[in-house]
């Protein structure tokens, strides 16, 4: 307790001492925050490069291909366009898989179960490219057939939460949901096991059906092939031009990265470099503490005599010196956190990458700034605890 | 005055330093000061009287004799212990009043209480009283470096005082001072001192020596 409050009285003195000479702490601190700001920069970026990395070895692993598209009309995609692309050789399946909308109320007409789901509206080549397999009731063909316009597929997780899902070894009943005041009778049940888990719990209908009774023009309008692993990249570019000649559907490559983490190595030697760089800056900034302070220290040589004679213990103008570059590299710290922070994000920006930043990075450049400054401060700290206290009293 | 009651009692202490060249700095001498009376330490330019005054201050220790203050040896004591007792007993007054320029009046007081349990608000009503006694309660918050000498000096006053120090050591504090500015200091110290502080004061201003209880005169690091 007591302790403490000394700490704080010693922290305040130090903190006005800093402020007597703003710019000398300015200069103090400018070597640590270039430091700090360069190493926590180059980390981010490190990352953010690694992120892109395993984007493009996911690319070449994955096994589908994902366009998104705005713009699209209301009866889809050209089938004869499709059809181009599922006559690429390394293609097996392709279709619509969109996700029409993220949340729509359901209930059983008879029952008073209710949830809110996604709707997908998806056509025999979509659900099949997506792996999505129909475990009861109608096949995928039925998404075709222009007769039925009020059925819809449910996912293996919500037919069972609406009661819907057929009783083991039995057939699929006769049932009935209302999506959005709409009822559809239930045509089969749908389970994915693949990249699309959230078909599970999804309603699926026909684009037909959708435009005329949820309406609206859907929210992520995508196409989905299925592909030979390697060729993902070369497929995507390929569809992205066929399935949008002119531009108006404003395609762009979705496809996902596969959750396989490649080149760790590679990624970890890009921040060992911008460690290494930021660490060597650090080093930099921590000499220009050490010789600020110093200065600092000269230049105080009366007041700091004056605070010895006056009986403060080497101790504690040591501390008092140290605690001044703990705080001068607390403050260079934070705000060469925030200033790399920032550089870092506008590279990204830049290069339209999306910024990855490991959590605990803040915390350890920051630590990292104040450790720096503090052994800077060592000798400046030292050489204020040997003034003499005659000092005062002869100068 | 017997050694027994005295609050200062100095036997056979002297200095004699050895960089660059072995010199003798202060002849071996006696002196006694009791507790709440004045001493006046006088004589010409180099005598050796801050000197004295900073061995009796214990910022440096003599090289011979011995030095009891109020009855316990002061010989032989780590420099920790030595600042622990500065820090304790003794306000110092210096010709320069080493003011943190930047700092105010009353900034600047407090840097002379060196106990760091004491609470911020007795801090503060302490440093406002010692600010009142020396004449500037009104000047607590200015700059330092916005102040005239007469005022700095007393604001260095101030800070001496604000420990209750037992014993207030100046040394020429009027020196940098003109006359009427200086004779002011000089009553100012002899006022707070009256209160029951023990006040040594290195000058060679002769009014002094009229207000003193004792006169030290040192010539040639002797006791003339
Ligand atoms: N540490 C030291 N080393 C060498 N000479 C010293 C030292 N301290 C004081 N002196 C010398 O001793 C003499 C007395 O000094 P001082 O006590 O400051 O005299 P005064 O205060 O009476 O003017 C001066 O000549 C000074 O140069
Ligand atoms: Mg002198």
């Amino acid at each position: 307790m007591m302790w403490r409050w000394s700490f704080w009285v010693l922290a305040a003195d130090a903190a006005a001492s800093l402020l007597r000479r703003p710019w000398h702490a300015v200069g103090m601190m400018s070597g640590i925050m270039l430091g700090v700001a360069s190493a926590s920069a180059a980390i981010v970026i490190a990352d953010t490069q690694q992120g892109q990395i395993d984007l493009r070895f996911d690319l070449q692993r994955s096994d589908h291909v994902v366009v998104q598209a705005e713009n699209v009309p209301r009866d889809g995609f050209s089938a004869d366009q499709l059809r181009l692309v599922a006559g690429l050789e390394p293609v097996s399946s392709v279709g619509e898989f969109s996700n029409w909308s993220d949340g729509e109320p359901v209930t059983r007409s008879i029952a008073s179960t209710i949830a809110t789901v996604p709707v997908i509206v998806a056509d025999r080549g979509g659900l099949e490219a997506s792996g999505t397999e129909v475990i009861h009731g109608a096949s995928a063909d039925a998404l075709g057939d222009p007769g039925r316009t009020a059925i819809a597929w449910v996912g293996r997780e919500l037919a069972d939460d609406l009661g819907v899902a057929p009783a083991d070894g039995q057939a699929l009943t006769d049932s009935q949901i209302v999506v959005r005041g709409h009822a559809y009778s239930v045509a089969g049940i749908v389970a994915n096991d693949g990249g699309f888990g959230y078909v599970e719990n999804s309603v699926i209908l026909s684009r037909p059906v959708a435009v005329s009774t949820v309406g609206g023009t859907g929210q992520n309008v995508r196409v989905v092939a299925h592909v030979r692993p390697g060729s993902a990249a070369a497929v995507a570019g390929y569809a992205v031009r066929t399935l949008d000649p002119s531009g108006d559907l404003t395609l762009m490559d979705k496809t996902p990265a596969d959750g396989e983490k490649l080149l760790k190595d590679v990624g970890g030697d890009l921040r060992r470099v911008g460690a290494a760089l930021g660490g060597f800056v650090g080093l930099v900034g921590m000499i220009a503490i050490a010789n600020t302070l110093m200065m600092s220290v000269h230049h105080r040589l009366r007041e700091l005599g004056l605070r010895s004679a006056m009986g403060w213990s080497r101790r504690r103008i040591g501390l008092l010196v140290l605690t001044e570059s703990g705080i001068a590299g607390l403050v260079a710290g934070v705000l060469g956190t925030a200033v790399g922070l920032a550089c870092a994000a506008a590279w990204c920006w830049l290069h339209g990458w999306t910024l990855i930043m490991p959590a605990v990075l803040p915390c350890v450049v920051i630590g990292g700034g104040v450790a720096a400054s503090l052994v800077g401060g060592l000798l400046p700290a030292w050489r204020a605890a040997s003034i003499s206290p005659l000092t005062a009293m002869r100068s | 005055m017997t050694g027994g009651t005295a609050l200062i009692q100095l036997r056979g202490v002297g200095l004699e330093v050895l960089a660059p060249a072995p010199t003798r700095i202060l002849h071996p001498l006696d002196l006694d000061v009791a507790a709440g009376t004045s001493v006046t330490i006088t004589g010409p330019s180099g005598a050796g009287k801050t000197t004295l005054a900073s061995i009796i201050g214990a910022l440096q220790p003599p090289s011979e004799g011995t030095y009891q203050f109020a009855g316990s040896e002061m010989m032989g004591r780590s420099k920790r212990d030595l600042a622990a007792f500065r820090s304790q007993h003794l306000g110092f007054v210096f010709q320069h009043s080493h003011l943190i320029e930047e700092r105010s009046s009353i900034a600047n007081v407090a840097l002379g209480i060196t106990d760091p349990t004491m609470s911020r608000m007795d801090r503060d009503q302490r440093c406002q009283h010692v600010l009142d006694l020396v004449g500037l309660a009104s000047l607590a918050n200015r700059r330092a470096a916005d102040l005239s000498g007469g005022e700095r000096h007393r604001v260095a006053i101030a800070r001496a005082l604000a420990k209750s120090p037992s014993v207030l050591i100046a040394d020429e504090p009027t020196a940098a001072l003109d006359q009427p500015t200086g004779q002011a200091i000089l009553d100012l110290l002899a006022q707070v001192t009256a209160r029951g502080a023990t006040l040594i004061v290195v000058t060679h201003d002769v009014r002094a020596a009229e207000m003193a209880d004792q006169v030290v005169s040192i010539v040639d690091g002797r006791r003339a």
